[in-house]
């Protein structure tokens, strides 16, 4: 059995322990870059960010998300703000956007009326989605900010 | 050849391996190859058996992996850990070995041989394609895993040069009176109780028991005189590492076609996956991987319905995998307890808790990877919280506790896994890692061995 000196015990002690040979692993710069909330660097308006519900997403990206419920571009149907249009449907679907509604209906000749539910829809199933409607819809409820609707026809 | 241990004669042998896993077999295999004889030493029986597993294999312990996870990853009967494992490989690279004694360069060949112990093409060794900015894509090579005590016929009967006896557990290594070798090996069967085999200095002990088994049958040469064999400096057990895995921690939208390399058909069976590239990794500071599953759109996911929508090009969606490296910690270690098992080793104490630093690595290389595909306007990626800081779980792999380095005070086993001051004795295994990258570490495992039964072969 080796004889211990102090010194080996002391050295033993401040080095044995802390393996002092190796360079620590570790995250750099975790300090700066890290928080979901902030920017890596780079070009701000490309740079993704956490936001919601864990995707990763532009200011552009957001931008866009946002609205999605509110912007349309058509001239062949007339859309009603806050107005729910129960029945007659002939097809339902999720989609992007209340523009990618709009687009669909107009695009089938099928298509009379739609009805398009927004984010803020307290039913997750229903949130985002698009029912193409014939003429025969039940009548129009109205005051509720979470749908939009339009028709072919005048209303 | 499968023996009675009372048929045993020590001297016909040039090497003892204490444990018939990947890492024993394969030193078993390769010394064969070299014309050396070896006696493997295995606890299990042919078969696996409950019993044996528990009463041999039982381990307490805390932190994110428990003494019962570690215990479920180390397979007492013959063939070892081989009876679990998923086949996939992958190696270490260069800058992995930044803390080992030795280089990817020296291990270079023994690869090239562990591809063959392990059923696979080697194109996958180097094997590499460009993805975006910080990354490239370097899939795994996912054939089906040799299972070397069920394939048939096995090595342990067809190998006239390798011969095994079962059931009998290594229990304690003598050192020599000067501490410079080892002279005998205790064994213990419940056979025939205890009894000694008598090693020569020319005779290698090759210890292959896994991360815990290792560490194990060293701590049971402590005495109350003496510290345990390979723990003089008290880093044995020490910097017990895993590799954190974090299963659909995230989701992908962007177009396959134009992102994912067709790999090549020299490549073999693959699971694709991205990596950092160098000057990431050194950017970020601890290796990962991230490995694509195909998974459709997810349409009652409206934001995903969105971002999809957006991208320019068709998408295709994937669930996101995460396989990394963790940073070697002196407090994550494996400590004998007094108490005994059946064989009279201690019982193992682990503690096994990731840091900060590992956990945010996850969420790191998911953002690097979302600003990547962002600046060249082709995907998105989505970030599962609960998966990365609630839910990680490792590998099956047991790293670091035997580790290898240059300096006695820090490490075990010096470059060519030899216990520091014991000319006979040598360690094989994932316990000489000193640092583990992301790669599954049977494939280094298996080279590592073919490197150590070399060396053993070469020293004669």
């Amino acid at each position: 059995m080796k004889l211990l000196t102090r010194r080996t015990v002391l050295l033993s002690l401040a080095v044995g322990f802390s393996g002092a040979q190796f360079t620590r692993l570790s995250l750099k710069g975790s300090d700066e870059t890290q928080g979901a909330t902030l920017e890596l660097g780079g070009s701000n308006a490309v740079s993704p960010t956490y936001g919601i519900e864990g995707w990763l997403l532009t200011p552009d990206d957001r931008d866009t998300y946002d609205k999605a419920d509110y912007y349309f571009d058509n001239k062949l149907l007339v859309v009603k703000n806050g107005v729910d249009l129960p029945g007659g449907d002939i097809f339902a679907g999720r989609v992007a956007s209340l523009n990618e509604c709009v687009t669909k209906c107009e695009k089938n000749s099928f298509c009379k009326a739609f009805t398009y539910a927004r984010l803020s829809h307290p039913s997750a199933q229903k949130r985002r989605m698009c029912w193409l409607k014939t003429d025969q819809t039940g009548a129009a409820v109205e005051n509720d900010l979470d749908y939009v609707s339009g028709r072919k026809r005048k209303w | 050849m499968i023996i009675d241990f009372n048929d045993i004669n020590p001297n016909r042998f040039d090497a003892f391996i204490i444990g018939s896993g990947p890492a024993g077999s394969a030193v078993a295999m390769e010394l064969s190859r070299l014309g050396r004889r070896s006696l493997i030493i295995e606890a299990g029986a042919e078969n696996w058996d409950i019993s044996i597993q528990q009463e041999l294999g039982h381990i307490v312990g805390t932190g994110h992996l428990d003494g019962e996870y570690f215990s479920n990853h180390w397979v007492r009967s013959m063939g070892g850990t081989s009876a679990l494992w998923g086949g996939w490989c992958a190696p270490l690279m260069a800058r992995n070995f930044a803390n080992w004694p030795i280089t990817r360069g020296d291990l270079d060949d023994c690869y090239i041989r562990a591809c063959d112990i392990l059923h696979r093409p080697s194109a996958f060794l180097d094997y590499s394609a460009s993805f975006v900015d910080g990354f490239k894509f370097k899939p795994f090579s996912g054939e089906e895993p040799r299972r070397f005590a069920t394939e048939d016929p096995n090595i342990y009967t067809s190998d006239e040069r390798i011969t095994i006896v079962l059931e009998v557990s290594a229990r304690r290594l003598r050192p020599r009176h000067d501490r410079t070798g080892i002279e005998a090996i205790e064994v213990w069967s419940k056979k025939f109780g205890v009894k000694e085999i008598n090693v020569s200095g020319n005779q290698a002990i090759i210890l292959a028991g896994g991360g815990m088994g290792n560490v194990q049958v060293l701590f049971g040469s402590e005495t109350t005189d003496a510290k345990a064999i390979g723990n003089e400096s008290d880093q044995l057990g020490r910097n017990l590492m895993e590799h954190p895995h974090f299963y659909n921690c995230g989701r992908a939208v962007l177009p396959a076609e134009k992102l994912l390399p067709k790999v090549p058909p020299r490549f073999g069976a693959a699971y694709p996956a991205i990596i950092p590239d160098d000057n990431k990794h050194d950017e970020i500071g601890l290796d990962s991987s991230i490995e694509f599953v195909d998974s459709k759109l997810r349409v009652d996911d409206p934001l995903e319905v969105f971002v999809a929508s957006q991208m320019q090009y068709k998408v295709d969606t994937f669930d996101l995998n995460v396989r990394s490296e963790m940073a070697p910690s002196p407090s994550n270690r494996v400590l004998p307890m007094r108490d005994r098992d059946p064989s009279g080793l201690p019982r193992l104490n682990t503690r096994c808790v990731f840091g900060s630093d590992d956990l945010q690595n996850a969420e790191r290389i998911l953002m690097e990877l979302s600003r990547s595909l962002a600046s060249v306007g082709l995907g998105r990626i989505k970030i599962v919280n609960d998966a990365i800081y609630r839910s990680a779980t490792g590998g099956g792999h047991i790293l670091g506790t035997t580790r290898m380095g240059a300096d006695p005070r820090s490490s075990v086993v010096d470059r060519n896994c030899r216990v520091h001051g014991y000319g006979n004795l040598f360690v094989a295994g994932s316990s000489v890692f000193p640092t583990g990258g992301y790669a599954n570490p049977t494939l280094t495992i298996v080279a590592l061995a073919v490197k150590l039964a070399r060396y053993v072969a070469g020293s004669k």
